[in-house]
């Protein structure tokens, strides 16, 4: 099966024009962006770091491979759009969305000022605070299509002009809920943009176990929208393939499914033996790491040297430490707080205690 | 169904049935908020399966009144978002046992979200429930107690059109999720009450006293807390013996007062359920009082329930199956007489 070095951009199924906001970005907006790639691969690499040492708890599931889907996405919409990332996409997407690492760090290290008080935990955190416009993430796969797709009604009832982008794993993308999702959307035209970033392995199951057909992009004929093949490692394609379904979104057209092709460097959790693929396979996919793709473009273009890529990991580095290390002081939440956010609309007679 | 065919106008305010009491409440609400909306499967109009919706989208618009296909699994998602967008989706469940194809919905959306993420999610679940109609397993079972284990859900039991409308308001306007039972023999027997012209609620997690007696106490809800009436009346003729009937009408969170405050005077308890007794609301009711009012008690927490297989088709096996009040009244007479 091809995995991401073959994969082609493709245009849309219904021949629309393709809208290219990579063209119009200045070269500070792409030494930007590679900064935000950066940015998202070493907090990923940081939390492996700090998952191995034994310090951190629950589980974890890294997204490297997947950062140019998660640097470009919040920069195809509007700042007032919404986004619903994936486990693997989300923590970059939060922390583009202007959320602090030290939020973000403490919601790892579940302290009371973590992003969700440290109820919630790594790679499932989000948020619906107005400001961020980050949803959260739902773990029981499939779900966050038909949550996003009630925000799209929501947007579209209300005669908003935002939309909302759905960040969907391929392992989650064969799920029911995902497809009757689509089948509500293209009736009603909803404002929503169904963004599969396809890594071509569902944990342990390889793409080509679970799909009949190679491109999960084709899929939308059956919902009366077009569908999109697009390099996921490319972050300028995956920028103008989101922008274009987006604002077709937001001129009443209804949705679109892209398919976001990446490849997982990294196992589904720290420790995966990964039976299911060759190290020659990895090695590979390893050729098309769109960090290093990127990093490429631009030193090509002459916007980045030595000194540049340099200081900008080291400054990342320092913004993502600096962060963890003021969560690292923070309290943890006081369990005798946690029963008193059960329940929102006030005191019932009995009941809550026991 | 013969109540399908009378209309509002055709009746005086006074007396309204289970089927105008669940529509009248939903009319209002919608008028009282414009945020407040409904979503299902054919309620435009058809109205849901038992007309409870017809007319609303005419009154209220096609944006607060949502046809979808048959995509519970979906529609329960987009009630979540829809919530979290500042709506009150009052989504109708075509029978209560469909919950099955959206429980994560309910439990891992609904039910955590304010929690885990500081939001609320005001949203509505109505489903009809129960048996008595012939429908068989997939669509008369008693699925309460699945979804009664999770905190931040308000489940709501009605067992009357009183109740019904009073309990269906406070749940529309209730922050935090609720889902409403309503019991499907409630509609087919037309069941009435008499209704003040205003508009009122009845407070969720406030049990009622259906009856009152000194001898033994039952708790149920829904269908069985009639035929537990029924059964106390007669035993009250026939035998001296003064039941009261305790209606839970919100089983979470659970009116613990008003249940001990009862067995207290009474010294005997029994809950009598449509649903099965194993891992069942019943079984928290028992343990509730064996808990809390272990001193006020002269025997043992009785408990009556279906038997432990699907609710079948045929008559037979079905009212077998089925609470009635001569079940109710046998094993009363067998405890105390």
């Amino acid at each position: 099966m091809a995995i991401s070095k073959e994969t082609k951009t493709r245009p849309a199924s219904d021949g629309a024009e393709f809208l290219r906001p990579s063209e119009q970005l200045t070269d500070d907006q792409l030494v930007d962006l590679y900064r935000d790639i950066h940015l998202i691969r070493r907090f990923s690499e940081r939390q492996v770091e700090e998952f191995e040492s034994g310090r951190m708890p629950g589980g974890l599931h890294p997204g490297h491979g997947h950062e140019a889907i998660s640097a470009a996405v919040p920069r195809a919409v509007r700042p007032s759009d919404y986004l619903n990332g994936t486990h693997r996409s989300q923590n970059g997407i939060l922390a583009l969305r202007g959320v602090s690492f030290r939020r973000l760090w403490a919601e790892v290290f579940g302290r009371e000022t973590g992003i969700n008080g440290g109820r919630r935990g790594v790679d499932l955190m989000g948020t619906f605070e107005d400001d961020i416009r980050v949803w959260a993430h739902n773990p029981v796969l499939g779900h966050n299509a038909g949550i996003a797709t009630g925000a799209a009604l929501a947007l579209q009832l209300d005669e908003r002009d935002e939309v909302i982008v759905c960040l969907i794993g391929d392992g989650a993308s064969v799920c029911g809920t995902v497809w009757e999702a689509c089948f509500f959307a293209g009736i009603r035209k909803l404002p929503i943009v169904y963004a599969v970033e396809n890594n071509m392995v569902a944990y342990t199951t390889r793409f080509e176990d679970m799909s009949p057909i190679e491109n999960i992009s084709d899929r939308a004929s059956a919902f009366g929208f077009p569908g999109q093949l697009v390099d996921g490692n490319d972050a300028l394609a995956v920028l103008d393939a989101v922008h274009t379904a987006a604002e077709r979104a937001r001129r009443g057209e209804g949705p679109t499914l892209l398919e976001l092709k990446t490849y997982r460097f990294v196992g589904h959790f720290i420790g995966d033996p990964q039976v299911y693929r060759t190290r020659e396979e990895v090695s590979e996919a390893r050729k098309s790491d769109p960090l290093h793709l990127f990093e490429a473009l631009l030193r090509d273009r002459g916007l980045l040297d030595d000194a540049a890529v340099t200081n900008i990991h080291h400054e990342n580095l320092e913004r993502i430490d600096a962060g963890l290390a003021e969560a690292m002081l923070d309290p943890f939440p006081n369990p005798a707080d946690a029963l008193s956010r059960t329940y929102r609309s006030g005191t019932y007679p009995m009941g809550y205690s026991s | 169904m013969s109540q399908e065919h009378q209309t509002e106008v055709e009746r005086t305010m006074a007396e309204l049935n289970f089927f105008d009491a669940v529509k009248r409440a939903l009319r209002e609400e919608m008028a009282n908020d414009d945020r407040v909306m409904c979503i299902g499967e054919d309620i435009r109009s058809h109205g849901g399966p038992y007309g409870t919706t017809k007319g609303l989208m005419e009154l209220y618009g096609e944006k607060r009144v949502i046809d979808t296909p048959i995509i519970e699994s979906a529609f329960f998602d987009a009630a979540v978002g829809l919530s979290l967008m500042g709506w009150r989706p009052v989504v109708d469940l075509m029978a209560a046992d469909f919950i099955t194809l959206c429980v994560d919905q309910v439990i891992h959306g609904a039910s955590h979200y304010p929690f885990m993420f500081d939001v609320q999610i005001p949203l509505t679940i109505r489903g009809p429930i129960g048996g008595g109609l012939r429908f068989t397993a997939s669509q008369e079972k008693s699925l309460e107690a699945m979804i009664a284990n999770f905190p931040g859900l308000i489940i709501v039991y009605p067992s009357s059109a009183l109740d019904a409308y009073g309990l269906l308001k406070s749940a529309i306007r209730s922050n935090d999720p609720c889902i409403v039972f309503e019991h499907k023999l409630l509609y087919f027997y037309s069941v009435s009450d008499e209704f003040p012209e205003d508009e009122f609620t009845i407070p969720l997690g406030e049990a009622a006293v259906k009856r009152t007696g000194t001898d033994l106490t039952i708790v149920s809800w829904g269908w069985p807390v009639r035929e537990s009436v029924k059964a106390a009346e007669v035993l009250s003729e026939t035998e001296g013996i003064e039941v009261e009937v305790v209606d839970l009408r919100t089983l979470r969170p659970m009116d613990r007062a008003t249940i001990l405050e009862s067995v207290k005077k009474t010294n005997r308890a029994m809950v009598v359920t449509e649903a099965h007794r194993f891992g069942s609301m019943g079984a928290e009711v028992a343990a509730t009082i064996q808990e809390f009012g272990f001193d006020d008690l002269d025997a043992p927490v009785a408990r009556l329930g279906a038997p432990e297989y699907p609710i079948p088709f045929s008559a037979p096996i079905q009212d077998a199956y089925l609470m009635t009040a001569d079940k109710i009244l046998q094993t009363i007479k067998e405890l105390l007489v």
